[in-house]
């Protein structure tokens, strides 16, 4: 054994005794703590005002200061990551009308873990053998619809699985087999698809078919974080670091209790297994489970009018440009948030870059591109103070550039 | 459907004017939410914390973050940044540290091996980030070389990138292994005693048949000159964890080496897709990473281990009086090279076996962590995870249950 060979190589060294009085080296020579730094002027790293969303890339959201206590207090005691998961699991999982819930690296990890533990149950030689499942006995097909297939289920496939697409209800029971592991799902992309919700279920109850709904970006509203456990779906994943504002790289497993187990058979602080990169901390399982308890408890309809008044501001302040039209665009399933296009007369104003001059202007303010040349702008991730600012910038820009 | 009925009934409103004062509305509706009473969660959780004298182990939640990575931390919550701007320039920076060309952080070491292994097999070809880990047909190579004795479970993290392990033993085994499948050689620092194969001779293997190498280190700073040794020498691919002695966050790693393979694996890690898009790191912990690796390679390294022999010191004194105690130092030679305090006991003197020790340590309180499950009769105690003072209370504790359990004369 590997730590025997150790021992026999060490010289054992008599300590006791070997040093004097030594009261004052026991206490903590840890450097003093630098000054405080400012650590995006320090990198030179451009610091903006996210007019755009909580996007991936852009850093996801700022987290409250809730969940900021949470990681300040987790980060001061040691404990066991598995208690962690277990009781923040089970409150989540009671906020959620969930069995069983644990927290994951992101939605992507949800999706990824979830399916890792569908394919090896309660099995941890089968969770090592992921994502190579020929020949292992584990099942190794996902059914999806066509329409739902949109990048995401890389995930699953991570974990092994051949992803076979389905249009119709009878294609899809036709595509049903003993190979069938589970029906995915995709929210977002639930009207592009011919089988609604309801009907997946259905047909996945018939033939005993695990089901995973992905709704990484679907809040608001807050119902659907426990609509599709209401439904019946399995396994729900959704994106901590979004609208709920919890740390970036958190997401949420939920559902039946043996699945989360065996999720979790996949997932750290276990090893050999397919999630072991997947790391969250116990700051971040803490700050995920504040967020989530503020974001329920937050007025959904109060906050949904301050987005549309900021919306307001904005447009008012655009569109008293001349030539310039400032439209409340509608709302998707995916980021369902109020949401301002802004587009103009071209023959009125000569302008085909306005969002990168926003980027670079000062403050930087980023923004999504719209068709056309147009931008579009949310106010979600606003502090309550760059309202004005964005909408000055904007009409500033479309001023200038008036013919 | 519900939704489709939203959308159709949506007809895009006109909005200008349609508000008139709408300065109060826009202060933001959860400053109307009073700050909930300062919460202590680990009790409202009903979850044991514990004094760690065992060591940075996962399942305990690696290691406490210094005030330094906390600052950090809170600093980088306040603002938007791009994701792969913080990567590139804190990547910069870490380099520089560690005399590397590039590097990056990533969600700890076991993700760094498999990104950096995925890397290597795509290079900067998007299609083939998207492929991994089905390489089959793809044209990627497919399968790594390591030593027999160096698979001590942390290569099945390269698997997950899809490649297919080739263990080898002599330095012919692995010439005659060595084909055009060929992605990379491994190393696992910690395992090079075991190994017939030593740095020097596995970087020269890989220089003549012109093959990327890795080296894993995950646990084996100090000595903080580890950091760029395996650079130095080099290794095309260095990994570490982050949230062991460094005190990152628990959650981090750091994945360094030739500009070509660091840039290639960011391909396939967030906030783009692919096979490490499950693997997320956020600005908070890239930028506590550093702060922690800065912190660390500017720490009097000759003080901590004097303070760590100290506090050996003070708790062997308390309890070696015991009849049938013995206590040494014990340093493991390559990962956790710091000193731990070892206490043996004759067990005909001191009824007790080393779990159950352990198991009393973990009840009392407060609950106290060692590593109880190495030898009979034996326990060991990390010294580089106390905080201060607590080696009074280990020392104090170890010596209420060896008396306890002393068989009287």
């Amino acid at each position: 054994m590997k730590r025997r060979e150790i021992l026999k190589t060490l010289t054992m060294l008599p300590l006791a005794g070997s040093i004097g009085n030594s009261g004052s080296i026991v206490q903590s020579v840890q450097a003093a703590p630098l000054l405080k730094r400012d650590v995006f002027s320090e990198f030179g790293l451009r610091t903006f005002i996210n007019a755009s969303g909580y996007f991936t890339s852009l850093s996801g959201s700022l987290m409250h200061e809730e969940a900021l206590d949470a990681i300040r207090d987790a980060s001061k005691h040691f404990c066991r990551l598995e208690d962690v998961q277990d009781k923040v699991g089970a409150r989540i999982a009671s906020l959620l009308h969930a069995e069983s819930a644990m927290v994951t690296a992101g939605a992507f990890s949800a999706l990824m873990l979830g399916m890792a533990g569908v394919l090896s149950g309660n099995d941890a030689k089968k969770a090592s053998q992921i994502p190579f499942l020929e020949g292992s006995g584990i099942k190794s097909e996902v059914i999806l619809q066509k329409a739902h297939n949109d990048g995401y289920a890389h995930a699953l496939k991570n974990c092994g699985v051949k992803l076979i697409t389905v249009t119709t209800a009878k294609e899809l029971e036709n595509a049903i087999n003993e190979n069938t592991a589970m029906m995915y799902f995709i929210n977002y992309q639930a009207t592009l698809g011919e089988i609604q919700h309801a009907e997946w279920l259905k047909i996945a109850k018939k033939h005993k078919i695990p089901t995973m709904i992905d709704m990484a970006a679907d809040l608001p509203p807050k119902e659907n974080l426990w609509k599709f456990h209401d439904m019946g779906f399995d396994l729900v994943c959704v994106s901590g670091g979004k609208f709920m504002r919890g740390p970036q790289s958190t997401g949420i497993l939920s559902g039946k209790k043996d699945l989360i187990a065996a999720a979790r058979l996949n997932a750290p602080p276990r090893g050999n297994n397919i999630g072991r990169g997947m790391k969250v901390n116990k700051e971040e399982i803490f700050a995920l489970y504040f967020a989530l308890e503020r974001f329920i408890n937050t007025d959904q309809d109060q906050e949904w009018k301050m987005l549309e008044d900021r919306i307001t501001v904005i447009a008012n302040a655009a569109s008293s440009v001349k030539g310039v039209k400032a439209k409340v665009i509608p709302l998707l399933l995916i980021n369902r948030i109020p949401t301002l296009n802004i587009s103009w007369d071209k023959s009125l104003i000569k302008l085909d870059n306005l969002a990168t001059n926003l980027r670079e202007g000062n403050p930087s303010i980023e923004v999504m591109g719209g068709p056309d040349g147009s931008i579009n702008v949310t106010t979600h991730m606003l502090k309550a103070d760059e309202v004005k600012i964005v909408a000055q910038r904007i009409k500033d820009e479309l001023t200038k550039a008036m013919v | 459907m519900k939704r489709r009925e939203i959308l159709k009934s949506l007809t895009i409103l006109p909005l200008a004017g349609s508000m008139t004062a709408a300065a109060a509305p826009l202060e933001n509706v959860f400053s109307a939410i009073a700050p909930a009473a300062k919460r202590d969660l680990f009790a409202e959780l009903g979850i044991r914390t514990f004094i760690n004298a065992a060591g940075n182990y996962t399942v305990m939640s690696g290691s406490l973050m210094p005030a330094d990575v906390m600052d950090a931390i809170n600093t980088a919550s306040k603002k938007f940044a791009l994701i792969d701007d913080v990567q590139e320039k804190v990547g910069a920076k870490i380099a520089e540290i560690c005399h590397a060309e590039a590097a990056m952080v990533t969600a700890g070491c076991w993700s760094a091996l498999m990104l950096g292994m995925a890397g290597v097999l795509t290079g900067m070809d998007n299609k083939r980030v998207s492929q991994v880990p089905n390489l089959a047909g793809t044209g990627m190579k497919t399968e790594v070389i390591l030593q027999t004795s160096h698979s001590a479970g942390y290569d099945h993290a390269l698997t997950q990138a899809g490649v297919k392990l080739i263990k080898v033993e002599t330095r012919a085994e692995v010439e005659a292994a060595i084909n055009e499948n060929t992605a990379m050689l491994w190393f696992l620092n910690r395992e090079v005693h075991k190994g017939q194969i030593k740095h020097e001779e596995w970087l020269e293997i890989g220089k003549k048949y012109n093959l990327p190498t890795m080296i894993d280190i995950a646990a084996d700073v100090p000595p903080v000159e580890n950091l760029w040794k395996f650079n130095d020498m080099g290794f095309d691919l260095v990994v570490i964890s982050g949230g062991k002695a460094m005190r990152g966050p628990q959650s981090s790693g750091i994945l360094m080496g030739k500009k070509k393979y660091v840039a290639a694996a960011l391909l396939s890690n967030n906030p783009r897709g692919g096979i490490g898009r499950g693997q997320k790191v956020n600005k908070e912990e890239i930028l506590g990473m550093y702060a922690a690796l800065h912190r660390f390679v500017n720490l009097d390294h000759q003080k901590e281990w004097q303070m760590w022999e100290a506090k050996i010191a003070l708790i062997a004194n308390a309890i070696t009086s015991i009849d049938g105690v013995k206590t040494e130092t014990f340093i493991p030679p390559t990962d956790n090279n710091m000193p731990t305090l070892k206490v043996t006991w004759d067990s005909s003197k001191i009824k007790l076996t080393n779990i159950e020790m352990g198991e009393r340590l973990r009840q009392g309180n407060p609950s106290v962590e060692v590593i109880s499950w190495e030898a009979p009769n034996t326990i060991r105690c990390g010294m580089h995870v106390l905080e201060a003072g607590e080696e009074k209370i280990v020392a104090a504790r170890l010596k209420e249950e060896l008396l306890k359990a002393s068989v009287k004369s």
